[in-house]
């Protein structure tokens, strides 16, 4: 919590896009984001190598989504078919973004979803993801990009699930860690003024807890931030996070530590919150 | 021969009798009379209103300006003040069959109050609607649904997956479809890898994508009726929530209409459509539109353009009304009388529906009266027609023209017809009534009451009180100024000289309206408070003088010689005859040359006129009496051995009419006899092949044409005119002709036989038949007689010397 402790700077968001709910809700955080911060937005979409790998397999054969019909696949017929989404996202994104004056780029790149996501993210400060894909098994769980992101993310990681918007309570996943700082600054950043920030702090040491909380009320009177502290402990983490469940408005704020311990936090965090959730790592470079 | 006594000055006009008028000025009377005379219109149409089976309309027949109109207006007001409000109408929507709405008939005043309550029920369903759909318990149960949907099929996608995994396999999504794909821990074996395994392991691969991709499919197949299901639950959560939200409103209606089976009908079904496509009224966020063609189709699925189905049109509202209604059409097209549906454009489409729909005459006019001008309907395309159907049917239905001739395509309706129960009353003139029966053969069954107008009433002691009476009202409805006495008697003089008989009165109303709005008029000019009988004289005067420009001009001609009229002196077979011009509401006489010129021949006498096609049939009728008066008179003994020609000089326009038939016999007895004809008098009259000389028309303005040239010329004392004896109770001249009679400076003789007016004409006797045969010496008889039977003696002397040379 030392007066040195910067909030995450935005200038330039990567908003990688497909053509699920989930990622076009994304895209309307990321507006508001840029909004906030003033930043530029890149959309992308990555046509996916693997996808058209399919074609050249001895067994190159799917099965209709709707349709149920057993046909071909073809390296022609892939390659049109994702031409054909690359294009409908395209208008998509620039149907939302021309409504607001927020600069933007798009840009469409074929190889490896993640790692062509996670390359072109170098040149941003903040991704933004729709919590799945467009995987058939549909809901509230992580897709396999997303997964891939959260593991190796360098940048702040923004996840955004289909019918949850970005809005109050916000609420923060506090950890006297320098990304936990980072975290509280960022969160300070993005809280209007009349607003109260919800800190969520481990009680499992409750000397550390009484000092922590101590320290934040500190902070929060010298930065004349409304901060409302709320402890939990490890073992009832799970039953404290269904009571957010239920929101369908606001943002949760979690550090993402390498630590063991909070990895598990963080993974019940990920898989349970349906609220937009960013991610913030130390970011050393 | 009866002798001849000239007219005395109180023979040409009948005055009214001040005295027998008995108030000082209109503001005394105090009874109101519309009609006077009426009795037979009064009872036709009374007995027309009264009699309530079908057919008995009424057509009211007379000339035009009688005030048929207003009077027949006036019967049915009264009666209908008495008779009982009629129902009111209202058209619905037919959820069944849109194109055909349906019709309500519900007490006075009762339709616009179901309006109302439909209006608000549509505002409170939205109301409420809008709260139990968007209510917590709704959204969960419905997306509760949705997961248990999405579950099951997340259920065994899952499975697939698993197993797909514990096969080496995964699946993948791609653009159109899912595939399956062996991998291993670092994910999708790429094709190289694939192919570098061994035949067996690829067949493995094959074998087993190909049996997970069966269980796919037989998962995929499942969707749909998943969905279907799900959509069904959603249906019937909606059905639920809906049949509660508007359930209380809708019975709470059923219930103020419970006597109305028609209307609970409706609101039953109103209840039905709601609760069976709720979401369909549900608030709609739609998504913006991408276009204006889309934007006003999402504008049309609204939900609160879909309420408007359950809108209410007033067709018929009675709630103003107190008795029956009495509707006048003033443009009765086809339309304006049945009624209409008018069309909307929506999408370069023209669309109609039940809102659309405009009541006629009929409708308003239904259990009441209706009046219509009989030419105005009859001129209107399809709208005699349609009123016929309608009244033949006992229903008035709605139907387009366009629609029925196939002239526009485009949405149309047939609404429900409505029951018919009315009285009509046809205005037109009588011509029209005729024709309408002898040609048209439905009319008599329809309109079988006959209401005639008198154009004429006695002018008696108790009419003249109902006709100063009639002035009376007129004066109060036109608020004009009072009349004093002078004024009205003045009034009623003039209604005889319009009526052209000193017995008669006229009863056409528009006439003695006109007059009275103008003496009242030219009494506001002298800045009088009562209106005096000069007024009333100066309205006269200045009426004519606005109509009489061509008078002037025809004077003017004969004055300056140019139309060659001869007012003194005498002259053989020349004589002055008589004729009247009508142009509009105007009537003047014009006197005119008849000469007549004879020779030997075959007892023809030829009608100028008609040889050149310039005479009507009566004036050539006239033309051979005269001849067949011939005949009888001088040719008993010896063949008429002359031929005479009659024309009138100087005409230029046709001729008809038999009035001039006892000027061209004088004129022709005049050439006969050689004797000179006095050019002072002119003659009018028409005569039986006797010499009977019989009544004609206009003769007042006859005597006034001749009299006004004569005075122009300056009155010699022994100008005159003859008429016809039985034509003196038709005289009701102009003040100056009077005062000229009664200073002997002009004189009217009445004459009833030829030998009358043949003697004043030439001043010799015109000679009684002696017993022998013969006519006395030095009358003019003899001396026709005699000039013809020396002419027969010249013609068979002609034809004997003829014989002879052959």
């Amino acid at each position: 919590m030392s007066d040195v402790t910067k909030p995450i700077c935005v200038k330039r968001i990567l908003i990688p896009l497909d053509n699920s709910r989930h990622s076009f809700a994304a895209l309307q955080a990321a507006v508001e984001l840029a909004r906030h911060y003033d930043a530029e937005i890149e959309g992308l979409f990555v046509e996916d190598i693997n996808l058209l790998k399919l074609a050249e397999m001895p067994f190159h054969q799917e099965v209709g989504e709707y349709t149920a019909i057993i046909r071909e696949l073809s390296t022609d017929g892939l390659s049109r078919g994702i031409i054909v989404q690359s294009r409908w996202v395209v208008q998509s994104f620039r149907k939302m973004i021309n409504q607001t004056e927020l600069k933007s780029d798009f840009v469409v790149l074929r190889g490896e979803v993640s790692e062509t996501i996670r390359k072109e993210s170098q040149k941003y400060d903040l991704i933004i993801l729709g919590k799945s894909g467009t995987n058939i098994l549909g809901r509230d769980k992580l897709g396999s990009t997303t997964k891939k992101m959260i593991g190796n993310h360098r940048i702040p990681l923004m996840l955004v699930e289909e019918n949850n918007q970005l809005g109050y309570p916000m609420i923060l996943l506090y950890e006297n860690s320098p990304v936990g700082n980072i975290s509280l600054e960022t969160a300070r950043d993005l809280l209007d003024p009349d607003e109260t920030l919800i800190i969520l702090l481990n009680k499992d040491n409750p000397e550390a807890f009484t000092e922590t909380k101590k320290q934040l009320k500190k902070w929060a009177l010298a930065h004349q931030v409304n901060i409302s502290i709320e402890s939990y402990k490890s073992h009832t983490f799970r039953r404290f996070i269904q009571l957010i469940d239920g929101l369908k408005t606001g943002l949760f704020i979690l550090p993402h530590n390498a630590d063991p311990t909070h990895q598990t936090i963080t993974q019940l965090c990920l898989d349970m919150i349906s609220l937009p959730v960013l991610l913030i790592r130390f970011n050393n470079r | 021969m009866p002798k001849i006594r000239e007219l005395k000055p109180d023979q040409l006009y009948r005055n009214c009798d001040h005295d027998t008028l008995g108030f000082d000025t209109t503001v005394d009377i105090n009874q109101e009379v519309n009609t006077v005379g009426q009795e037979r219109v009064s009872d036709a149409i009374e007995f027309g209103m009264q009699i309530s089976h079908p057919g008995y309309n009424i057509f009211v027949l007379g000339p035009s300006g009688m005030g048929k109109r207003k009077i027949v207006r006036d019967f049915f007001e009264d009666k209908a003040k008495s008779d009982p409000t009629p129902t009111d109408w209202i058209y619905v929507h037919n959820f069944d069959h849109p194109d055909q709405p349906h019709a309500i008939e519900l007490p006075p005043g009762m339709g616009t109050q179901y309006q109302q309550d439909i209006e608000n029920l549509i505002g409170e369903m939205q109301t409420a609607l809008s709260a139990a759909f968007e209510s917590e318990e709704y959204q969960n149960r419905r997306q509760a649904i949705f997961e248990t949907f999405k579950d099951k099929q997340a259920e065994l996608f899952n499975e697939l997956q698993d197993k797909a995994n514990q096969e080496g396999l995964t699946m993948i999504k791609t653009p159109s479809g899912i595939a399956f794909a062996p991998r291993d821990e670092d994910g999708v074996l790429s094709p190289e890898e694939v192919n570098n395994l061994s035949k067996e392991e690829r067949d493995k691969i094959k074998n087993t994508i190909e049996g997970l991709q069966e269980n796919l499919q037989k998962i995929l197949q499942q969707v749909p009726l998943w969905q279907r299901e799900a959509k069904q639950q959603i249906k019937d959560l909606n059905k639920e929530i809906a049949n509660f939200a508007i359930g209380g409103l809708i019975n709470e209606l059923i219930e103020k209409y419970q006597e109305y089976d028609k209307v609970t009908e409706h609101i039953r079904q109103i209840q039905e459509q709601i609760v069976e496509n709720a979401d369909d009224f549900l608030p709609n966020d739609s998504q913006e539109a991408a276009n204006f063609l889309e934007a006003l189709s999402q504008q049309r699925d609204r939900g609160s353009t879909r309420m408007d189905r359950f809108k209410v049109n007033v067709v018929i509202d009675n709630s103003d009304c107190e008795g029956a209604p009495v509707i006048f059409e003033n443009n009765p097209t086809y339309g304006n009388l049945i009624g209409r549906f008018d069309h909307y454009a929506h999408m370069g489409t023209l669309m109609t529906d039940f809102r659309m729909i405009k009541p006629g005459a009929l409708h308003r006019a239904n259990g009441g009266y209706l009046i219509i001008d009989a030419i105005k309907i009859l001129r209107q395309p399809y709208a005699w027609e349609g009123l016929k159907r309608a009244l033949q049917s006992n229903e008035v239905e709605i139907e387009s023209i366009g629609q029925a001739l196939s002239l526009i395509s485009t949405v149309s309706l047939k609404p429900e017809p409505i029951p018919l129960s009315l009285k009509i009353a046809l205005v037109g003139d009588r011509l029209l009534y005729y024709l309408l029966v002898q040609y048209d053969p439905e009319f008599s069954e329809l309109f079988k009451v006959e209401a005639d107008f008198e154009t004429e009433i006695e002018w008696n002691e108790a009419h003249q009180d109902l006709y100063a009476k009639l002035i009376a009202t007129i004066i109060r409805r036109e608020e004009a100024k009072p009349f004093n006495r002078a004024a009205v008697a003045r009034l009623i003089e003039e209604g005889a000289r319009q009526a052209s008989d000193s017995e008669r009165l006229n009863t056409r109303l528009q006439d003695l309206n006109e007059l009275i709005i103008e003496a009242d008029y030219w009494a506001a000019q002298h800045k009088r408070k009562i209106v005096t009988d000069e007024d009333v004289q100066r309205a006269i005067d200045e009426k004519i003088r606005r109509a009489d420009r061509l008078r002037d001009k025809v004077q003017d001609s004969i004055l300056r010689d140019i139309n060659v009229i001869s007012t003194e002196g005498e002259k053989i077979g020349q004589i002055n005859g008589l004729s009247v011009f009508s142009l509009g509401s105007f009537m003047f006489g014009k006197p005119t040359r008849i000469t007549a010129q004879i020779s030997l021949g075959k007892g023809q006498v030829i009608d100028i006129e008609r040889e050149v096609d310039m005479g009507g049939p009566i004036h050539s009728k006239g033309v051979l009496i005269l001849a067949g008066f011939l005949r009888g008179r001088y040719a008993q003994n010896i063949p008429l051995s002359l031929s005479a020609s009659l024309v009138f000089e100087q005409s230029y326009g046709g001729v008809d009419g038999d009035s001039a038939s006892s000027t061209e016999l004088y004129a022709l007895l005049s050439a006969i006899a050689e004797v000179p004809v006095k050019q002072n008098l002119a003659v009018t009259g028409a005569i039986n092949q006797h010499g009977d000389v019989q009544a004609i028309g206009g003769v007042n303005q006859k005597i006034e044409g001749f009299f006004e040239i004569c005075n122009k010329r300056g009155l010699t004392g022994d100008q005159g005119v003859l008429i016809p004896q039985s034509n003196v109770k038709h005289l009701m001249l102009r003040r100056d002709v009077i005062d000229a009679v009664m200073a002997g400076e002009f004189h009217i003789y009445p004459v009833e036989h030829i030998d009358q007016g043949i003697e004043i004409l030439t001043g010799i006797k015109a000679g009684e038949k002696q017993d022998d045969g013969t006519y006395p010496e030095e009358t003019i008889n003899r001396m026709v007689k005699d000039r013809l039977e020396v002419m027969a003696k010249r013609l068979a002397q002609f034809a004997k010397d003829e014989d002879d040379k052959k």
